[in-house]
């Protein structure tokens, strides 16, 4: 039954590290640039703090995947591995639901502060940063995922003891 | 004693902590109080009055911080120009729905100070509630929901407050907190009231896993999967 579970968690950990890496990497070489009245505007992820904030979060959560990834089944680290799950989690849905908040005033605007969209102008950049987030949600979702199959595996002695 | 042997097992957190410290002025674990009792039972344990204290505090971060973001409005007339001598004024209001950033905060920490409420009136009220040993459990894993839940929230709402504070050069979008100071400085407030429940939230949730691991430690085998 270990082999079984160290399977799984092996598994879901090399698909999260797969996410996390792709959404690091897309967000970082996110590119485009236009011309309006002769005046260049280049998009990249530096433009934003918050973008920012998701490639660094994203490439920290991906080390340390790298890094759990390398440790013995048998060793006695993993309770403290599920403590950093459950806070690289966290940082993953924080980085995620800022990027999307940025992306959504890049997307549709906001009329009332008086912020146009910039979708129109640099789509290919727009598009980038998309893929970005779209792997970053799934990052999250494997990560919830793992969260809880670790708990499960943690916490099945529990119910099945008696005194 | 026949209902014993059935809830032997059916330990809570602080019957666990209760049994490991040998105290003897409370309930056995599994005495017959069971769910009939609900009372507020004596918090003489340094370590519940922590937690609780913690609880209490968060929910006043978390309550302070939806209140403040929801009633945060503000109205100013602006002159936009003059046709002569007459000067033409437009006036505007900053609501905090206008960005939807701030709704989700809002909806966010509502969300936290109904859970803090409801945690704790568990925990003076509701003691002896065991969920067929599902107490624990449920406690640390919507203690950690809810912990995500307002991180969620207040990074998006503090980064959306950063580009209304300095604008955006590279996107042409312009700050607003010149003009709407009143508005930035509550939306502030509410952010950073937010921060101190975040962080209060994680130190909750931190002791209510280590609680899950405790008990998980006295009544089964540790499985180093």
């Amino acid at each position: 039954m270990t082999k079984i579970r160290s399977m799984i968690t092996c598994l879901l950990r090399l698909i999260a590290l797969a996410a996390t890496l792709c959404a690091t990497i897309v967000m970082a070489a996110a590119h485009d640039s236009t011309e309006i009245f002769n005046l260049k505007f280049e998009a990249k992820y530096s433009n934003s703090p918050s973008f920012k904030y998701f490639v660094i979060v994203n490439t920290v959560v991906s080390c340390y995947t790298l890094t759990t990834l390398l440790i013995p089944h048998k060793s006695l680290l993993w309770r403290l591995i599920l403590i950093l799950d459950t806070v690289m989690a966290l940082l993953l849905t924080s980085s995620f639901s800022a990027a999307m908040a940025i992306a959504y005033v890049g997307k549709k605007g906001n009329s009332n502060a008086g912020w146009l969209p910039i979708c129109g102008q640099v789509p290919k950049f727009c598009d980038q940063a998309t893929n970005a987030l779209i792997s970053g949600f799934v990052a999250i979702l494997i990560y919830f995922f793992l969260l809880l199959y670790s708990l499960h595996a943690a916490l099945t002695p529990v119910f099945c003891a008696k005194d | 004693m026949k209902d014993l042997p059935s809830t032997a097992y059916h330990l809570t957190c602080s019957t666990v902590f209760m049994a490991q410290e040998g105290d003897g002025n409370h309930e056995k674990p599994g005495a017959a109080s069971g769910y009939g009792s609900l009372g507020p039972r004596l918090i003489s344990k340094r370590r519940d009055m922590i937690l609780i204290l913690l609880r209490f505090m968060a929910l006043l971060a978390t309550t302070s911080g939806t209140i403040v973001m929801a009633l945060n409005r503000e109205t100013k007339t602006f002159v936009v120009g003059t046709i002569g001598t007459t000067p033409i004024k437009a006036t505007l209001t900053a609501k905090f729905q206008h960005t939807p950033a701030n709704i989700f905060f809002v909806v966010a920490n509502g969300w936290a100070t109904l859970h803090n409420m409801l945690m704790l009136v568990i925990e003076t009220y509701g003691r002896d509630l065991d969920f067929k040993g599902l107490r624990c459990v449920a406690i640390a894993s919507l203690d950690t929901m809810i912990f995500a839940l307002v991180a969620a929230g207040a990074s998006s709402a503090a980064f959306i407050a950063e580009i209304a504070k300095n604008g955006n050069s590279h996107a042409a979008w312009n700050k607003i907190c010149d003009k709407f100071e009143t508005f930035c400085h509550h939306g502030g407030a509410a952010i950073i009231a937010s921060f101190v429940g975040l962080a209060l939230l994680s130190a909750i949730s931190v002791i209510s896993n280590f609680k899950l691991q405790k008990q998980k430690t006295t009544v089964g085998s540790v499985d180093a999967m």
